[in-house]
């Protein structure tokens, strides 16, 4: 009975309901190939989580004080997603780049791992030093806002050495604030021994009107060379090579005494130019010269290579325009090496061999350790040694990344959501 | 897909039928009827292997319609359609049961009315019932003697014929 009266109600709606098939099926079929996509996806992403939990993750690799954190240098400098501060010990260190426009260095390893260097005085072009093993950074560190002063930092240990006595020497008023005895000028080179005992640097005691090479020991002590010009590397561990520019290479020890003077063959028609216009080689036995020809206009310009016994020309190359005139040349074995802007380069081949890559902007300066450029080239980006799983050392990113995406999916599910319920119920 | 359009072609009568008694309202109906079809064609072949289309689109579109009250607590309320099938020439019909019968649905919760349909209209036991809404068969019994209660509480006159203990 109850049948029949719900049967005779409904027994007319047939011919008024009228759905579309073909709409159906269509859609039903998209719903599938949509969810069999995110389904799939979704399992990858399990499948590699597991796999990583089975096959064991290695927590990210830092560089190891004990056996040097792998070595060689980096392809690629990547840019992470998030540039984060150097830890106190992050290990050996491969490079230091500067970032034109932020007044910021960044700091990397051999894996090409990045990290911005905090702290450095913002003002008069500062350039942090990297020692020979990567091991030991200086810089002038932004103390207050009108004081600044040097300081020593082992990346292995993070003990730090600080020089309050040595500022930017820059003085306010026509009176020097700090009350600093010793300034560092700032734009120049500055480069460790060997031993990582000594940092010469380019300043001098306040009271003194000429800056020269000034030995910050790692002991905290300040010593003035006193002997003018321009340090270009060091020949051995007592050992400081200093350049004139008539050209004349000479080596003193740290306490200012000469040792021994050799006039380098520069050609008549070419000048050294400045505090960044050679380099010594990491055994010292040759020592690359930029020259600048001695013409007021279109002066041509070209890479010397001399030998530091006898003073006698090598080589020789053009200097090409778009290679830093402002930044200090390295050697990779005979092979001497200058930062182009966007990468460093080998200055006879032209041929990059160090290339920050992503979106890094212009990158002004760069310096790797020697160390770092007698290994070999790490492949990248990102790795020491490459194993799929090396992605995860950027797990923060990673997840920030899932959440947005999660949080993202939500919203739009939600929206659309609301957006059906609204439209269902006008 | 032909097999698909015979199969939705060949029962779309009485989905629409039991879409009616689930909505009350022919518009409602064709949506629903719209999305049980869609739901199916997504799993069709899955569906079809295990050779029960009738029986999934019937659980699909019964849950569909207690879902669509669940959904209801946070979403405008639905403004049900005073639309009613035109009755036919058949002079035997009483139209005003029809009516009575139709806004007395309307009183019942979805749930209620899912029962109702399943247990009533499409003769299902109690035990069937229960599989489809995904509920103890306690449950179908309890909603079932409620549906029934207010239907003739609604219209006595009318609907006395709607007794307790009916159905297979």
């Amino acid at each position: 009975m109850t049948h029949d009266l719900l049967e005779d109600l409904v027994r007319d709606v047939p011919p008024r309901v009228t759905p579309d098939i073909d709409l159906a099926w269509r859609t039903g079929t998209a719903r599938r190939r949509r969810r069999s996509a995110v389904g799939a996806a979704a399992a990858a992403v399990l499948g590699v989580v597991v796999g990583l939990g089975v096959l064991g993750f290695d927590a990210p690799r830092r560089a190891d004080p004990a056996d040097g954190g792998g070595s060689g240098y980096p392809s690629e400098v990547p840019r992470p997603i998030a540039l984060t501060e150097l830890p106190d010990k992050p290990g050996l260190m491969a490079g230091v780049m500067e970032l034109e426009g932020a007044s910021e260095w960044v700091v990397f390893d051999s894996a090409g791992r990045s990290w911005r260097l905090p702290g450095i005085s913002p003002g008069g072009g500062e350039t942090p030093a990297l020692s020979d093993d990567g091991r030991m950074l200086g810089y002038l560190a932004q103390k207050t806002d009108d004081r600044s002063e040097y300081v020593f930092v082992d990346l292995v240990t993070g003990a730090r050495t600080g020089f309050p006595e040595v500022g930017d020497g820059r003085s306010y008023d026509d009176e020097m604030l700090t009350g600093q005895a010793y300034f560092e000028s700032g734009q120049t080179p500055q480069l460790w021994s060997p031993d990582n005992r000594w940092l010469a640097v380019n300043g001098s005691a306040v009271e003194e009107s000429k800056p020269g090479p000034l030995l910050l020991g790692v002991d905290g002590e300040v010593r003035e060379v006193g002997v003018g010009n321009w340090p270009v590397g060091w020949l051995a561990a007592d050992r400081l090579a200093i350049l004139s520019g008539a050209g004349t290479l000479k080596t003193v020890d740290p306490s200012g005494e000469v040792l021994d003077r050799v006039d380098l063959a520069i050609p008549r028609d070419f000048k050294v130019w400045g505090q960044w216009s050679a380099r010594l080689s990491g055994d010292g036995s040759k020592i690359a010269v930029r020259g600048d020809e001695r013409v007021d206009r279109d002066a041509e310009r070209r890479l010397y290579v001399f030998d530091t016994r006898t003073g006698a020309l090598l080589d020789d190359w053009d200097w090409r325009d778009r290679l830093s005139d402002t930044c200090l040349m390295a050697w990779q074995s005979d092979q001497v090496l200058a930062w182009e802007y966007g990468g460093l380069v080998d200055v006879a081949t032209g041929e990059v061999v160090v290339e920050p890559a992503g979106q890094w902007g212009e990158t002004t300066c760069g310096m790797l350790s020697t160390r770092a450029l007698a290994g070999p080239a790490q492949p990248g980006p990102g790795v020491v040694e490459w194993r799929y799983w090396d992605v995860l050392w950027l797990w923060r990113q990673l997840l920030g990344g899932l959440a947005v995406l999660l949080v993202g999916s939500v919203l739009v599910w939600l929206a659309r959501h609301r957006r059906r319920t609204v439209g269902g119920a006008t | 897909m032909e097999e698909f359009e015979q199969w939705a072609h060949a029962r779309s009568a009485a989905l629409a039928r039991s879409a009616y008694l689930l909505t009350g309202d022919v518009h409602l109906a064709e949506d629903l009827v719209q999305e049980t079809l869609t739901r199916v064609a997504q799993r069709w072949r899955r569906v079809r292997r295990q050779g029960a289309p009738d029986a999934y689109a019937r659980r699909v579109m019964h849950n569909l319609a207690v879902d669509a009250w669940r959904r209801r607590r946070s979403r405008p309320r639905e403004v049900l359609g005073a639309e009613a099938p035109e009755p036919s020439a058949h002079g035997e019909r009483d139209p005003d049961r029809r009516l009575v019968l139709r806004d007395a649905l309307l009183r019942l919760t979805p749930r209620q009315r899912a029962v109702l349909s399943l247990r009533f209209y499409e003769d299902l036991t109690e035990v069937e019932t229960a599989a489809v809404l995904g509920c103890s068969v306690s449950t179908v019994k309890s909603t079932a003697r409620e549906a029934l209660a207010r239907l003739r509480a609604a219209a006595p006159e009318h609907l006395a014929a709607f007794a307790p203990g009916e159905g297979p």
